[in-house]
């Protein structure tokens, strides 16, 4: 009796949490599933709703606007998640390697680490704005100091994406270096002793030893960051606005525009929208899948 | 030229003298033992001589040739840690071969050698095996194969077994020595059970403080302890150490327990004359030999029993003399109880003194 009631009570304290959930995340999207097979443009209120089928999806997947914009968050999502978990990983190893034993700096240099991240994305995209600016901004300042021209990094299609990609790294890598730290710091001591004495080298240890052992962890860290990353509008809407031109639309960035900004085709973006979620979905049960099927084949 | 030398190992750790002038020589093939109590620095000084720690004075020979520039992998001693160290993202073939393959070995080489030490260890079937799967045993000799496939001058094995089992650890210390045999490798073996220090050891170094007490051949450990500790610390049942006062009498010298006289002893016995009267008797409790009733005369002492105690092999009494308790060994215990009078005497030829520092008198 005692534990039923206390089932029940527990039920009844997850359930808000749950309700909130499904009424800010679930319905929406189911919302957003309904209207993707209607012609709701927000433009033309008076206009009746119809039903039109996957028209919406025929349409946008044959539009290449939102193709090459596909092709942006992929680039933008990889490459930051790649460069976090890689420069993260780099910092961890600094941190492993030179100052397991001194704490204090080891905690002064953690904090800082974690203040990009806990930074907001829009306060840390409009930093970034200014210290790209090709007037007023700190890096190109510091290039003329040293005889270099002005360097147009929003502006110029050709690095605008790289720049943005840029900023997500400096946000991330500490992040992720704070949770590879721990994980390098619970691989048993013996394990580098031993390689120490069989007079492994440091590659050879990073080879064999430490992905090995931070296999999982890195995947983890990898598809937390990877998540973070295709939520990308606040980081691209403030710094380039997806310009110049579409250089750095990406989906995010353009259904907005297609609904919201431009031609208030809601039915259309939404169309996208389920799109990049199918996308997204099937691309982490792929990683998750083979990470699972290696585990047991271990 | 010896094979391992040590020379005035100095090592401290902030305030804590983990090696203090630490010196010992190690022969070609020999099994080598550091053995003394938990801190007294005999896994410092391995790791000192695996380059794993940096002494802050003193220097290492390997094949007479300083080490104290190399690094760990450079200086031909493989390592065996007290906590498994197999690599768990390899199978048991794979983790005998790491070595091999750090040193750029050639395949059909690395396929040769890691087979014969899986034979040699006798785990050759299980040389596919993810290592979660090893039994305590087979882990351990994996191990051992991956330090044999090194083929270093000196192996360094810091307890490689005292996490193991009783009866898997007497198993392993009979396979350590059958493989120590078979190939006759140079062996430093850091243990602070002395029983296993006493069964698988050439040579013996018995450590206490960061200091080397005593080295020697375990029988002469036993036999002639350098000083009180090295008595205490090597031989089951423990040494009994009783205080007692040394004078002179009609020209001898005897030795007061109590208000009961013992002796004469031998002069030599006691040539250099102590310069504190006050001794310490080392006797072991099989070289006590009682006999019921109070007796008096030469050599006799008197106490009464005040407990037994039996291992059913082996019977002992427990008695008080001049403070300290003693135990003899006694052929049966049904002989004796509680509050029975028991005369003591000693095996003259035997019988250690020690002076109040600790150092035996020889």
């Amino acid at each position: 009796m005692a534990i039923k009631s206390r089932d029940r009570l527990l039920k009844y304290l997850v359930a808000p949490a749950i309700i909130f959930s499904f009424v800010a995340g679930v319905l929406p999207m189911l919302y957003a599933l309904r209207n993707s097979f209607y012609n709701i443009n927000v433009r033309l209120p008076m206009q009746t709703e119809r039903l039109i089928g996957i028209t919406n999806y025929k349409i946008i997947l044959g539009n290449e606007r939102f193709q090459a914009s596909l092709r942006n968050s992929i680039v933008f999502s990889l490459e930051g998640t790649i460069g976090a978990v890689l420069l993260g990983l780099a910092i961890a190893l600094f941190l492993y390697y030179f100052l397991r034993n001194k704490p204090l700096l080891l905690t002064g240099l953690s904090t800082m680490l974690l203040i990009p991240a806990l930074t907001g994305r829009i306060s840390v995209a409009y930093i970034w704005r200014l210290l790209y600016d090709p007037v007023l901004g700190l890096i190109n300042h510091v290039l003329g100091l040293l005889g270099f021209g002005t360097v147009e990094f929003l502006s110029n299609s050709n690095i605008a994406m790289q720049s943005v990609v840029f900023t997500d790294v400096w946000q991330w890598s500490g992040f992720a270096a704070l949770f590879l730290y721990a994980g390098l710091v619970s691989i048993p001591r013996e394990y580098f002793e031993e390689a120490q004495v069989i007079g492994a080298s440091f590659f050879q240890r990073l080879r064999y030893i430490i992905i090995p052992n931070l296999k999982g962890l890195l995947l983890a860290v990898f598809l937390l960051k990877f998540m973070i990353s295709l939520r990308n509008f606040d980081l691209i809407s403030v710094m380039t606005g997806g310009g110049p031109g579409t250089a750095t639309e990406t989906v995010d960035m353009y259904l907005y525009w297609l609904a919201v900004g431009g031609r208030g085709l809601l039915s259309r973006a939404s169309a996208g929208a389920i799109i990049m979620l199918v996308i997204t979905i099937v691309s982490f049960m792929i990683i998750i899948n083979l990470y699972q099927r290696q585990k047991v084949g271990e | 030229m010896y094979t391992l030398e040590v020379k005035n190992l100095t090592k401290i750790f902030g305030e804590h003298k983990a090696n203090d002038n630490v010196s010992l020589q190690i022969e070609k093939g020999e099994f080598f033992v550091l053995l003394g109590p938990s801190g007294c620095g005999k896994s410092t000084l391995l790791r000192s001589v695996a380059g794993l720690e940096i002494p802050d004075s003193g220097e290492i020979f390997i094949s007479g040739e300083s080490v104290m520039d190399k690094e760990p992998g450079e200086r031909d001693v493989a390592m065996m840690f007290q906590q498994a160290t197999l690599y768990p993202n390899m199978n048991v073939f794979d983790n005998v071969a790491f070595p091999l393959k750090i040193k750029g070995v050639d395949k059909q080489k690395i396929e040769k050698q890691v087979t014969d030490a899986l034979e040699l260890v006798q785990i050759p079937e299980k040389r596919n095996s993810n290592i979660k799967n090893l039994s305590g045993g087979e882990a351990q000799r994996a191990m051992i194969a991956r330090v044999l496939v090194q083929d270093p001058e000196v192996f360094l094995l810091d307890e490689p077994f005292s996490s193991l089992d009783h009866q898997l650890r007497v198993y392993m210390r009979k396979e350590i020595m059958r493989i120590h045999q078979k190939t006759g490798v140079t062996i430093m073996f850091v243990t602070h059970n002395q029983e296993e220090a006493m069964k698988v050891g050439d040579q013996l170094a018995i450590m206490n403080n960061g200091r080397i007490e005593q080295v020697g051949t375990p029988a002469e450990t036993l036999q002639q302890p350098n000083n009180k500790f090295v008595a205490q610390f090597i031989g089951h049942p423990q040494m009994n150490f009783i205080p007692a006062e040394v004078s002179e009498q009609d020209g001898q010298l005897v030795l007061k327990v109590d208000s009961q006289t013992y002796g004469p002893i031998a002069q030599e016995d006691l040539i250099k004359q102590p310069e504190s009267t006050d001794l310490t008797i080392g006797v072991r409790p099989e070289e006590v030999s009682v006999e019921k009733e109070k007796k008096s005369g030469e050599d006799k002492l008197n106490s009464k029993v005040e407990f037994t105690e039996s291992t059913g092999a082996n019977n002992y009494i427990h008695f008080d003399l001049g403070g300290a308790s003693v135990q003899a060994s006694v052929p049966e215990i049904k002989d004796w109880d509680q509050g029975d009078e028991v005369s003591v005497s000693f095996n003259k030829e035997r019988l250690k003194l020690f002076d109040p520092d600790g150092e035996r008198i020889k």
